[in-house]
């Protein structure tokens, strides 16, 4: 097993050692620049870092601890974790609702075929 | 690193509540001979039979449930551990004279196959050119290409001969940028149009004709543009790419490696146009499947019958408008994810990332089409590589077993399966936090069982000769 190139589909090999140094970048999570259209009305929360917008403090914070890590204050990863502890809890709320809705597929296509085969 | 531990301690409890998930999906597909059953609807008289729109919905619902069970897969590590395996192979497959050698083998089947055409048999099933071209090639091969890897850029015959051809008359110029990706989307339209107006499937003349025109083009432009031409506008170089973004080998720069199937559609880079290209890819593959049709048949006739529009106008109009059609839900998608994710991403990049997710799709919904077809006249492809001008051989027709029509249903359901996954991948890539990645997914998995439930529907259908048309 070794360090995974970015593979890109092609077997052509007369693409520019330049090219190939951008493709590395771009999956560079640190340095990517994800092109973002702010609706003119809204007060997006701006990460300090890269500038990266978001529709609310929450996300921007989540986004400091997926990226920034090697260059954040201590004061951030606390707000880090707390963002994290908080989506933590919203998520057990939605997956107890994906639950619900498996079990509700599940049983409704059994009660139809027992129904179609009956 | 109290947030890494969080992470660790989620992820084992996701791990479990996916083992639960996983059994009881098992259970279902277990309990569901139905699925099974339904295939065969029109292969025997099975007296135990499960309505059309039934098995269907179940298509589509196990989509759906996919989706949901693989929303409980939210670590980034786990997510990009999946993705991230490499074995590198040995360097003896990328040499170059291996490469050229394979290169020049083609040019002598190229030879071989427009000669068949113009001078070998006339016979449909025992002519060299066509059972080449469209049971070895078209079928076969692109199977090849996403079951394995894309070695046409090395096979192509044309690319060789465009090369040589470039030692005489140095000329580098570059295709317009204006052009975008619109004359490779054209050629692949126009190509699948051409294939089901004409008797270009059957008449081995008419092949050759066309091979020789769709040579001195690809020649002619390979010489001017070079490796641009292959790479932007030759049509059959491109969806080759395509597909071969599916399989488990991949090349980068020098080296061949063997990686997770679909793993190459999750990361890089995308050009701008790409996204417009995968969409005609995936409509294309549905036109084929549905021009043969009996709706398309009573529908097409209608339409003739009502308005003085000459049949291949309607089947051209019908393949552009199709197309738009797509493009319209892709892109209206890409807008609603926006939205569902609450998030500032330019739609534009929702479009190009997540394009490459209904790749497998697409893959799945060929295998569907073609593998039955193949293997049916593999025998005799085999009699006609020994005979390619006509013999005494007559060729059988490989008899399938009734089960394979239930067969096709999976392969749909396994392409739709790697998709979703593709999607949640490129989500939890593309967007920030779990709860976001995992919502912006909503429009596209909501495509994905529509189209679903599309293909499988027209999988289902009896084969009917598209009318008007030879
Ligand atoms: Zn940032």
């Amino acid at each position: 097993m070794s360090q995974k190139p970015i593979p890109n589909g092609s077997t052509e090999t007369d693409r520019s050692t330049e090219t190939r140094a951008r493709d590395q970048r771009a999956n560079d999570g640190a340095n990517e620049r994800v092109a973002t259209v702010v609706p003119p009305d809204a007060s997006p929360a701006r990460c300090p870092y890269c500038g990266r917008p978001f529709p609310t403090e929450q996300l921007c914070t989540l986004h400091l601890g997926e990226r920034h890590r090697s260059e954040w204050t201590e004061e951030e990863r606390e707000r880090y974790e707390s963002a994290y502890d908080t989506e933590t809890n919203e998520l057990f709320i939605f997956h107890l609702k994906v639950i619900g809705a498996l079990v509700v597929t599940f049983f409704s296509f059994t009660y139809t075929y027992v129904f179609v085969w009956s | 690193m109290g947030s890494n531990r969080v992470i660790r301690s989620s992820s084992s409890v996701g791990v479990a509540v996916i083992r639960v998930l996983v059994g009881l999906c098992g259970v279902w597909l277990l309990t569901d001979p139905a699925v099974a059953h339904a295939g065969s609807l029109r292969l025997s008289d099975d007296p135990v039979t499960v309505p059309q729109w039934l098995v269907v919905s179940t298509g589509g619902g196990v989509v759906g449930a996919s989706f949901l069970i693989t929303s409980f897969v939210t670590d980034h590590e786990t997510i990009r551990s999946v993705t991230d395996q490499w074995v590198s192979m040995p360097a003896w497959l990328a040499n170059r004279s291996v490469s050229s050698a394979a290169g020049l083998a083609s040019v002598v089947v190229l030879v071989v196959v427009v000669a068949s055409g113009l001078v070998g048999t006339q016979s449909e099933l025992s002519n060299f050119a066509i059972l080449f071209v469209w049971v070895g090639w078209w079928a076969g091969y692109t199977i090849s290409v996403y079951l394995l890897g894309n070695t046409w850029p090395t096979l192509n015959p044309w690319r060789t001969l465009a090369s040589v051809v470039a030692n005489w008359v140095p000329t580098e110029r570059s295709v317009p940028q204006w052009l975008g990706v619109w004359p490779g989307v054209g050629g692949l339209l126009g190509l699948v149009w051409l294939e089901v107006i004409s008797p270009v499937a059957t008449s081995p003349r008419l092949l050759a004709s066309v091979i020789l025109v769709y040579s001195l083009l690809t020649v002619a432009g390979g010489a001017v543009y070079g490796a641009e031409w292959f790479r932007r506008v030759d049509p059959v170089s491109r969806i080759f790419r395509a597909y071969g973004r599916v399989a488990p080998f991949q090349r980068v720069a020098s080296r061949i490696g063997l990686t997770v199937p679909g793993s190459a559609l999750t990361g890089g880079n995308v050009e701008r146009g790409e996204p417009v290209f995968i969409v005609a890819v995936l409509w294309v593959t549905t036109y084929d499947g549905l021009v043969s049709t009996p709706v398309w048949r009573d529908a097409a006739q209608w339409i003739v019958a009502t308005a003085p529009i000459p049949p291949v106008v309607v089947y051209a109009v019908v393949m552009c408008g199709g197309f738009v059609a797509f493009l319209l839900v892709y892109r209206t998608g890409a807008r609603y994810a926006r939205r569902t994710g609450r998030t500032y991403v330019d739609s534009q990049v929702i479009e190009q990332r997540f394009a490459r997710s209904l790749l497998p799709i697409a893959a799945s919904y060929h295998f569907a089409h073609y593998l039955g077809y193949f293997l049916g006249l593999l025998p005799a492809l085999a009699v006609a590589v020994t005979q390619p001008f006509g013999g005494p051989v007559t060729p059988q027709r490989l008899l399938l077993p009734s089960w394979f029509g239930q067969l096709q249903l999976v392969f749909i359901l396994c392409g739709h399966l790697l998709a979703v996954w593709v999607a949640h991948t490129t989500a939890f890539d593309l967007f920030t936090g779990r709860l976001q990645s995992i919502r912006s997914q909503y429009p596209f998995v909501l495509i994905m069982i529509a189209y679903t439930v599309t293909s499988m529907w027209i999988v289902m259908q009896p084969y009917t000769q598209p009318p008007f048309v030879s």
